[in-house]
């Protein structure tokens, strides 16, 4: 069951065209990957989703409604949740502040929320009242993470979640992102290709704004010669 | 204590203008206009209340508050974003359309507004006008009641994580304008309070929101835009730089204010780049 198509959509930055014609599907729990090198548009077409960005043609359509050009605070609340490549957590508040302002988004009890990030982070429960600004690039990934998970959403649209990140930490946001197939959607960008070939049901390769290929078969998805050429 | 009064007005009107700033990035020469106004509703409505001073404030803040409010949504709101250029000129446009109508209104003279108690204190060895006590008094309670705003309500705080990630704050699903039409009606009370506190030392006239806008600029400035903090230091320092001044060159106080502001910038200059 479809809960996410988008279809032939453009997208410019002022008169700059970032995105040709996009399409692409996704099925109810299932995790989609984006690859391709860099100024492809993947971060473009993960911002225009969530409503970030506007698109001039083309339809977005999210449980069977048009969704393209509402607002990101809209589309949010309708359970769509994006997850920036920059990392930029709220730095001048704690971390308990940046779980807090999760859970009054959602209409979900703080306390709930903060015995949530506990079971997925335990290291959280000491790093309650610091500064989120101060937390290392993993930990403010997974900050991010858990807040974009408050009020379970139903589909989680993540930037590049492992750039720049120790192999330790990598792994702890995999087996995370691993525990959560089931209960969400995904649409992730994503350079580490061994990682990709763990978690995809479907891989988009994109290039100069344009999606090139959509992958869906097993045996194509764990061929991770193959895909090297699109990075 | 002279410079203690005229910092407490500063800060009073400036930390709307510095909060709209630094939060909103927009600069909102508007904020004359409501201080101006917020002064000729109170002096209006003075005699129906028998001149009693802190009714006819209260009534002169709840006129300007569904003002700001409409200048908020119809024309701040268009701003957010945009480059400040769009912003100086838009809300410079409504300063000087509320200053004409306020000369259309009210004429051009000045009108003197009695000071609402005349007793004064005993300070050590000086006799300090209990009146000058209550504006510092209300800045200093003003001063900490937004810290208390911004570190412990919800309102606050999404406006702090709107300042450090405004898209992240949108992704979660707040409606972060919603929030900044409350803190822009908040400031613009304040400039409300701050004018009609200081009407009394100096008399209303039409173009008092130009002038202190400017100050409220030039106190912004040098206290780092948007920095709460620096904003309250920032006003008193130059408060006593006016008072001072005032004492060996009267006609160059309010200048003063403009060196510091040059001076400053031309050291910060890096940071606004
Ligand atoms: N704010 C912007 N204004 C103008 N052009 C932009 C803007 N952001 C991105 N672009 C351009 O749009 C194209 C796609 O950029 P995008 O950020 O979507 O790429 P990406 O695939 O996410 O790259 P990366 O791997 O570096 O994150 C690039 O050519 C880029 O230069
Ligand atoms: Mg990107």
């Amino acid at each position: 069951m479809s809960i996410l198509s988008v279809n032939f959509i453009d997208v410019f930055y002022s008169s700059a065209q970032a995105l040709h014609g996009v399409s692409l599907n996704l099925n109810k729990g299932e995790f989609a990957f984006i690859v391709g090198r860099n100024g492809a548009g993947k971060t473009t077409l993960l911002k225009t989703i969530c409503g970030v960005l506007n698109c001039k043609n083309g339809s977005i359509v999210f449980e069977d409604r048009e969704i393209q050009n509402l607002r990101p605070e809209f589309l949010s609340q309708r359970g769509i949740r994006f997850i920036a490549q920059e990392r930029r957590v709220f730095q001048s508040l704690t971390v308990k502040e940046n779980l807090e302002l999760a859970a009054f988004a959602s209409g979900v009890a703080l306390s709930e929320t903060i015995r949530t990030a506990i079971e997925i982070y335990p290291q959280f429960e000491k790093l309650l009242n610091q500064k989120a600004g101060k937390l290392s690039g993993g930990q403010k990934e997974i900050l991010l993470i858990v807040r974009a998970l408050t009020g379970n959403p139903k589909l989680l649209l993540i930037d590049e979640p492992t750039e720049g990140l120790a192999s330790i930490v990598i792994d702890d946001i995999y087996k995370l992102l691993e525990k959560m197939r089931g209960s969400v959607s995904a649409i992730i960008v994503e350079q580490n290709l061994n990682l990709v070939t763990q978690l995809a049901d479907r891989i988009y390769p994109m290039k100069e704004g344009k999606i090139v290929k959509e992958i869906t078969d097993r045996s194509e998805i764990c061929n991770v010669k193959e895909l090297e050429v699109y990075l | 204590m002279f410079g203690l009064t005229i910092g407490a007005i500063l800060y009073l009107v400036s930390i709307g203008f510095a909060i709209t700033f630094g939060t909103m990035k927009v600069i909102n020469f508007a904020h004359g206009s409501i201080y101006a106004l917020a002064v000729y509703f109170f002096m209006t409505s003075l005699p129906y209340v028998k001149n009693n001073f802190v009714v006819s404030l209260l009534i002169g803040i709840a006129l300007v508050i569904p003002l700001s409010y409409l200048i908020e949504k119809y024309i701040i709101r268009y701003l957010y974003g945009e480059s400040v250029h769009y912003a100086i000129i838009a809300t410079y446009g409504v300063l000087f359309s509320t200053t004409d109508t306020i000369k259309w209104i009210w004429g051009t003279n000045p009108w003197p507004i009695i000071v609402p108690t005349r007793a004064s204190i005993q300070l050590f060895d000086v006799t300090v006008p209990l009146y000058r006590i209550i504006i510092i008094g209300a800045a200093v309670a003003i001063f900490i009641a937004l810290h208390l705003f911004f570190k412990k309500t919800i309102a606050g705080k999404v406006i702090v994580a709107a300042l450090d990630d405004s898209v992240g704050v949108r992704c979660l699903g707040i409606d972060q304008f919603k929030y900044f039409s409350l803190v822009f009606v908040i400031g613009s009370a304040l400039a409300g309070v701050g004018g009609i506190l200081y009407s009394p030392i100096a008399a209303a006239e039409p173009y008092m929101g130009f002038r202190f806008v400017l100050l409220a600029f030039a106190v912004t400035l040098v206290g780092g835009m948007g920095n709460l903090t620096g904003a309250f230091i920032s006003a008193f320092s130059l408060g006593m730089l006016i008072a001072m001044t005032a004492r060996v060159l009267p006609r160059l106080s309010e200048m003063m204010v403009f060196v510091v502001m040059a001076v400053v910038l031309l050291l910060r200059k890096e940071e606004y780049e």
